[in-house]
C-alpha cells in the first residue's frame, strides 16, 4: 500500500459514496408551520390614536449571525473582530453560536443549511453577543468620554448621571435607535428608558451611568425590531 | 460523482424543521426538574450507525464452512469469526494497514463489547423498505411512518419527557435520524433540539453567565424593560403581530428564564477550566460531571461522536432530555495534529472515514470494522457511566435505558469471488442492535442465511426464529416502542412482545 500522502488527499476528494444515485428526497416535512402558541400579553397598552393596521402576512426572517454582528459592530463602532468573544478566545458568531443564530457549518457537523426556526438556545445566543458588544461600547466609551462614539453626550458625576431628564439622556437614546434600529426613539420608548435608569439607581452602584447605558443598549439592541426583518 | 449537497441537503433541511417545534411550548408552566421515580422514567438513546452498519459483519457473521457459497457471498475464514461463550452473538476482532484508498492503519474490536454487554444485547433483523439514506434512516425512527409519523424520540419525549428542560436532544447532525416526525398533535416539547457543537453548547443556555457584562440585576430589569415595554409596544411588533416567528421567539424568551435558573451551563460543561478554555477568568465552572464523563470519553475535544457520548450523558443525568440522539458522522474526522504529509497516516490518525460506514462502498470490511467498533465504544462509555448513576431506590438509570443502534439499512451480501477488500452498495436486508435491561437480552431475533447472506425474520409473539419471514420496519417499531413501555393505545401498532425483556 502506498503511503503517498496525496492517495490520502485523492481518495478523500473523490470518494464516491452513494449520494450520487439517490433521486429520492426524505419523507417532505410539515408543509406547514407548527403551531405556536401566543403568550398572554404583558405589555403596557401603545398610546390612544397611535393606531397600526396588522399585517396578514406576516412573514419575518431573523437576522443570521454574521449581519447580527456586522450591524452591531457597524451600529456601536465596533471592529467586527471585537464584538463578542466567548471565554475572552472564540468569537460568538463565528465560533459558538453560529448555528444557533441561522450559520452553517458544512466540515464537522455536516450543517449545509441554516436552521429554518430559531431553537431555544437562539435567543440566549443573540443576548449574549448584544450584551457582550454593548457592554464593551459603554466601557470604552466611559474610560474617555471626551472621546467616546456614543454615550459622549451623557454628563456624567460620581459616576451616576446628573440629570436623567436632562437632553442629552434624550440625544443618547436617540442614538441608539438611529444607530441600532434605523429610525428615531418614540417619546414612549425614551420614557421607558429614563425609567430604567431611575429603577437602576435606586439599586447601590458605583457606576451606574456606565451600567445603564451598557443594558440601555442591550435592550435596544435585543429587540424583535432589531433581530428580524 | 459524489453529490452530497444535494442530498444532504434534505437531511439539513430537516435541521430547520426539528427547530420549528422547538418552541418549547408550555416550559414555563412544566416543572423544572423531573421527580420522576424510577418506576416511571425510561430514558432512550438513538446511536446513529450512519451508512448501513451491517450486521454480517458483526454479530451475524457467517462462517466460511457453513455457506455453500462461501467465497461469493461475505463470509469471513472460519477463524476470524469469534463465538462468544454463553451467547448467541458473533464478534469480528481485525486490524488493517488501510481503508480501501485511504492509508490509515486501525485496529478494531467488537468481542469485548460483546462479552461484557451481551446479556442487554438484543440483534433483531429486518428489512427495511429503502436504500436511500436519508428516507431509509428517518424511517429507522418511524417505522416507516408507523404511528402518524411520530419518531420514536418524540414517544419517549411525550411518555417521560413531559418534566424535562429538553426532553429531546438530537445531535447527529446531517442526518435525517433527527428530522422530527410528522404528527402535529404532539406538544411541541416532544420535538428534537438540535445541538451541532456539544461541548460548546451549554454557553447558549445562559445570558449572562460567562459574557461581560453589568450587575445581573441591571441586565434583569432592561430584560422586562425589552420585553414589557419596546418590544410590546414597537410598531413593528405590532404590525407583525401575526408573524408565527415573533410568536416563537417570546415563547423561547419565555423559556430562557428555566434554562438559566437550572444552571444548565454549569451542569452540562464539558471542558474543564484551562488556559484553552478559562472557564474561571469568565465566572464559569465545569460540570461536577466534567471529569468523570471527560475519563470515559477523552478525546471529546476531537471526536464529535465523543463530544456527543458526553453530552447526552450529562443531559441523561441531569434530567434535562429523556431521548438523546447522537451518532457518527458523514464527514472525516481526522486526530488533532495529524498530518496528511510525510508517509500518510498514523494508526488513530483517521477517526472517521468519510461518509462513515458508508465508506464501506470503497472498503466493505476496514470500514465496518472501523465504524462498530467507534459505534460499539461510544454505546460502552454510556453505559458504564448510566450503571454507576442511581435513578431511585438502587435503580440504576441503565436499568431504565435503551440504546438503539439504528443504521440506514445493510449492505451487499456478496463480494468478487474470495475477495477480502471489496466495495459494498446498499441492501434492504440487514436488522438492528438493541442494549438494553429493557430488552429481551442475549437474544438474536430472527437469523440469517448462511448461503445468502440475507437475514430472517422471528415470530414477533415468541421470538422464535421464521426462514422466509422478513420482519417490517413498523414491526421493530413497535418492539422498541413496547419494551420502552410506551402507552400505544389506539396507535395500531403491531404487537411484538418477544423484543421485551419481560414478554
Amino acid at each position: 500500500m502506498s503511503r503517498n500522502p496525496l492517495n490520502v488527499a485523492f481518495a478523500l476528494l473523490f470518494v464516491t459514496g452513494c449520494m450520487a444515485d439517490n433521486v429520492l428526497k426524505a419523507e417532505p416535512p410539515p408543509d406547514e408551520t407548527p403551531p405556536v402558541t401566543m403568550p398572554p400579553p404583558t405589555t403596557n397598552p401603545p398610546p390612544a390614536g397611535d393606531v397600526v393596521v396588522p399585517s396578514n402576512n406576516a412573514r419575518l426572517k431573523l437576522k443570521s449571525g454574521q449581519l447580527y454582528a456586522a450591524a452591531l459592530a457597524s451600529g456601536l463602532e465596533l471592529p467586527r473582530a471585537e464584538v463578542c468573544h466567548e471565554l475572552g478566545l472564540y468569537d460568538c458568531v463565528d465560533d459558538v453560536h453560529n448555528i444557533a443564530l441561522g450559520g452553517i457549518e458544512p466540515y464537522r457537523t455536516g450543517i449545509l443549511e441554516p436552521l429554518e426556526e430559531t431553537t431555544v438556545t437562539t435567543p440566549i445566543a443573540a443576548d449574549r453577543v448584544a450584551l457582550a458588544a454593548c457592554t464593551t461600547r459603554a466601557e470604552r466609551d466611559f474610560a474617555d468620554l471626551a472621546n467616546a462614539k456614543l454615550f459622549g453626550a451623557l454628563v456624567v458625576k460620581d459616576g451616576a448621571l446628573e440629570d436623567v431628564s436632562a437632553a442629552p439622556v434624550e440625544a443618547t437614546i436617540q442614538r441608539l435607535y438611529q444607530r441600532l434600529v434605523q429610525r428615531d426613539a418614540t417619546s414612549d420608548e425614551v420614557a421607558a428608558l429614563r425609567d430604567l435608569y431611575t429603577e437602576m439607581a435606586a439599586t447601590p452602584s458605583a457606576d451606574v451611568a456606565e451600567s445603564w447605558a451598557a443594558v440601555s443598549c442591550y435592550a435596544v439592541a435585543s429587540t424583535m425590531e432589531a433581530l428580524f426583518y | 460523482m459524489f453529490n452530497a449537497k444535494f442530498d444532504r441537503r434534505n437531511l439539513l433541511r430537516g435541521m430547520g424543521y426539528l427547530a420549528a417545534g422547538t418552541a418549547l411550548g408550555g416550559l414555563g408552566a412544566r416543572r423544572a426538574h423531573a421527580q420522576a421515580g424510577a418506576g416511571d422514567a425510561r430514558f432512550l438513546i438513538v446511536l446513529t450507525a450512519s451508512g448501513g452498519a451491517s450486521l454480517i459483519d458483526s454479530f451475524l457473521a457467517i462462517r466460511a464452512s457453513e455457506s455453500a457459497n462461501a467465497a461469493t457471498i461475505n463470509t469471513y475464514e472460519d477463524s476470524r469469526v469469534q463465538s462468544i461463550a454463553d451467547s448467541p452473538f458473533r464478534a469480528i476482532d481485525t486490524q488493517g494497514s488501510d481503508l480501501g484508498a485511504l492509508p490509515a492503519p486501525f485496529t478494531a474490536n467488537q468481542s469485548n463489547f460483546v462479552r461484557k454487554h451481551k446479556d442487554d444485547m438484543m440483534v433483531v433483523t429486518c428489512t427495511g423498505t429503502s436504500v436511500n439514506h436519508a428516507v431509509a434512516q428517518k424511517r429507522a425512527i418511524t417505522g416507516n411512518e408507523a404511528w402518524a409519523g411520530r419518531t420514536l424520540q418524540e414517544l419517549v419525549a411525550m411518555q417521560y419527557g413531559d418534566a424535562f428542560l429538553l426532553p429531546n436532544v438530537v445531535m447527529a447532525t446531517g442526518t435525517a435520524y433527527i428530522e422530527p416526525g410528522t404528527d402535529k398533535s404532539l406538544p411541541s416539547y416532544c420535538t428534537g433540539e438540535p445541538v451541532a457543537q456539544p461541548a460548546l453548547w451549554p454557553l447558549s443556555l445562559h445570558g449572562t453567565r460567562g459574557v461581560k457584562a453589568p450587575d445581573r440585576r441591571f441586565v434583569e430589569m432592561a430584560r422586562r424593560v425589552r420585553d414589557e415595554q419596546l418590544d410590546a409596544r414597537s410598531k413593528f411588533s405590532r404590525v407583525f403581530e401575526k408573524s408565527p416567528e415573533l410568536a416563537r421567539w417570546r415563547q423561547q424568551r419565555a423559556a430562557t428564564q428555566a434554562l438559566e435558573t437550572s444552571d444548565l451551563i454549569t451542569k452540562l460543561m464539558l471542558f474543564e477550566d484551562s488556559e484553552q478554555y478559562p472557564l474561571s477568568q469568565h465566572g464559569l465552572m465545569e460540570s461536577p460531571s466534567g471529569r468523570l464523563v471527560r475519563d470515559r470519553f477523552p478525546k471529546f475535544a476531537e471526536d464529535p461522536l465523543e463530544a456527543q457520548a458526553a453530552l447526552a450523558f450529562l443531559l441523561l443525568k441531569n434530567r434535562v432530555s429523556a431521548s438523546v440522539t447522537l451518532g457518527t458522522s458523514f464527514n472525516a474526522v481526522l486526530a488533532e495534529g495529524s498530518s496528511l504529509g510525510g508517509g500518510g497516516l498514523q494508526e488513530g490518525d483517521l477517526i472517521n472515514p468519510p461518509i462513515g460506514f458508508d465508506f464501506s462502498h470503497q472498503a466493505h470490511r476496514g470500514t465496518q470494522a472501523m465504524m462498530w467498533s467507534r459505534v460499539l465504544a461510544a454505546a460502552d462509555g454510556l453505559i458504564e457511566l448510566l450503571k454507576a448513576e442511581e435513578l431511585a431506590d438502587g435503580v440504576s438509570m441503565w436499568d431504565r435505558t435503551m440504546i438503539y443502534v439504528a443504521t440506514d439499512f445493510g449492505r451487499d451480501k456478496v463480494r468478487p469471488s474470495g475477495s477480502e477488500d471489496f466495495g459494498t452498495s446498499h441492501h434492504l436486508n440487514n436488522g438492528f442492535l438493541l442494549v438494553s435491561p429493557l430488552v429481551n437480552g442475549n437474544k438474536v431475533l430472527g437469523g440469517v442465511d448462511p448461503d445468502t447472506g440475507l437475514t430472517y425474520g422471528f415470530d414477533p409473539i415468541t421470538g422464535a426464529p421464521e426462514p422466509g419471514r422478513e420482519m417490517a420496519e413498523a414491526e421493530i417499531y413497535a418492539g422498541i416502542a413496547g419494551a420502552l413501555g410506551i402507552d400505544t393505545t389506539g396507535s395500531g401498532l403491531p404487537s411484538v412482545p418477544a423484543m421485551s425483556r419481560n414478554g
